[in-house]
């Protein structure tokens, strides 16, 4: 490799995992920079992009497809030339459909419970006094794709930008597989996830400077993630995860990993 | 018949285990699906439409789409057939259009705000060539070979797009930022 082709890969997938990348770039420091700053410059337009999405947008989906598939589920088989077979296909295909309405209530209850969280997220922005646990679930909601990413990030990459905030993680209790700097409340912190036995977990470290996550509970979860929040001197931990997982021994993990610099 | 009633249930089972693929698919992927189709037509309700059309699809062809990671090029790739398809088309009809609805209601800095939109309207000005890969992999998250797979075009040439894309934006932004400089003298 040379330094054009270094160039190219890097401005091309400025988050490339390929060992020839790496290896090229611990070579000589400005080619480790360049790759900060076209990873930094991603992260910019990622946030550019990250439009909200309209309320109850999966609820109108599911809520279409169904109506979609009542249509045409009651329609008689016409694949079987067997009248009984045929008879037996279309009780079935009925009973199927009428099985899909009587799911209707809690499917529409779920909706509609994303739909008043996320409702809640994009009204109450702007009201600081709401509860830390609101924000933190909000945000995971918002970034919901986070959870699914696979491709690791190593720890010296997570230390780079940790960095800029004055910190150090000695370690993870899994390996982390998103990696960004968020706006909480007009504060910027680290947004990450690792992976752990219980799932994806997300952890947010944000400095207290303006009190992003300073009211509010310091435990709190909804149906599906449960959390908690450590108050540090200079910075809030915020640790999410799926309900049902040991929270406390994770963020206790992580605090005691954290490591700030001055 | 005992036999039939094997088959019954068997059916509602097969029924009930679509169902739920079917909506885990749509929580899964609604958001990020929303936001790409949004870049590529800029309008909120068209954009709306064309993932609602684009689940449909999904619904009907559900059965083919047994892989969790098949579906995301494949959800893609309908996107942008749709969205390729309003053109062929006369006129779409809408009957509540409200163009620029899109209100960004996140708490942020007026700077960040700003910048923001800059970066926005220079992401829009890129040629679809070079817009649509860009945003496969950022908004996406898609590698090199799916967004060669979804956009048909071999691995080089996407890489080649994805640099001169990330290269005319960087050239753009800094003579925005010029001129801001020069604005605020």
């Amino acid at each position: 490799m040379d330094d054009l082709e270094f160039r190219r890969r890097v401005i091309a997938q400025p988050n490339s995992e390929d060992q020839d990348i790496l290896d090229f770039a611990g070579q000589d420091p400005e080619r480790q920079e360049l790759i900060d700053q076209m990873q930094e410059f991603d992260n910019a337009l990622n946030q550019a992009l990250d439009i909200p999405v309209p309320e109850g947008l999966a609820e109108r989906i599911l809520a279409n497809t169904e109506l979609y598939a009542d249509e045409h589920t009651s329609q008689p088989s016409t694949v079987s030339n067997e009248p009984v077979a045929d008879k037996a296909a279309q009780s079935n295909v009925i009973e199927a459909g009428s099985r899909f309405k009587l799911d209707k209530l809690p499917l529409a209850m779920a909706a509609s419970l994303l739909v008043a969280v996320g409702a809640f997220f994009f009204s109450s922005e702007q009201n600081v006094n709401y509860g830390a646990g609101e924000h933190a679930l909000a945000h995971v909601y918002h970034e919901l794709g986070s959870l699914e990413k696979t491709n690791e990030i190593s720890l010296e990459r997570v230390n780079e930008q940790f960095a800029k905030l004055g910190g150090e993680l000695k370690e993870l209790p899994g390996k982390v597989t998103y990696l960004m700097f968020c706006d909480f409340k007009g504060q910027r912190g680290l947004h990450l996830v690792f992976e752990s036995e219980h799932g994806p977990m997300t952890v947010f470290i944000v400095p207290s400077e303006k009190q992003s996550f300073g009211h509010g509970e310091s435990d709190f979860h909804d149906e599906r993630f449960a959390g908690h929040i450590e108050r540090g001197n200079g910075a809030d931990t915020i640790l999410v995860a799926s309900l049902g997982s040991p929270v406390d021994r994770y963020t206790g993990r992580i605090n005691d990993a954290i490591r700030w610099l001055h | 018949m005992p036999g039939n009633n094997n088959s019954k249930s068997q059916v509602l089972v097969d029924v009930a285990e679509k169902k739920v693929r079917y909506e885990k698919l749509v929580h899964v992927y609604h958001s990020e699906l929303y936001r790409f189709a949004y870049w590529l037509c800029r309008d909120p309700n068209i954009a709306e439409d064309l993932v609602q059309e684009t689940f449909l699809r999904a619904w009907r062809s559900l059965d083919s789409l047994l892989d969790q990671k098949a579906a995301k090029p494949w959800l893609l790739t309908i996107v942008r057939r749709e969205n390729a398809r309003r053109f062929e088309r006369k006129q779409f009809d809408y009957s509540d259009v409200e163009n620029d609805t899109i209100v960004d209601e996140k708490s942020v800095t007026l700077d960040d705000e700003m910048e923001q939109t800059v970066i926005q309207r220079q992401i829009a000005k890129l040629s679809d060539e070079y817009k649509e890969p860009l945003l496969l992999q950022v908004v996406m998250g898609c590698s090199g070979d799916e967004i060669a797979d979804i956009l048909d075009l071999n691995k080089n040439t996407v890489m080649t797009r994805l640099f001169r894309a990330r290269n005319q934006l960087k050239e753009a932004l800094s003579r925005d930022d010029e001129q801001l400089k020069g604005a605020s003298k």
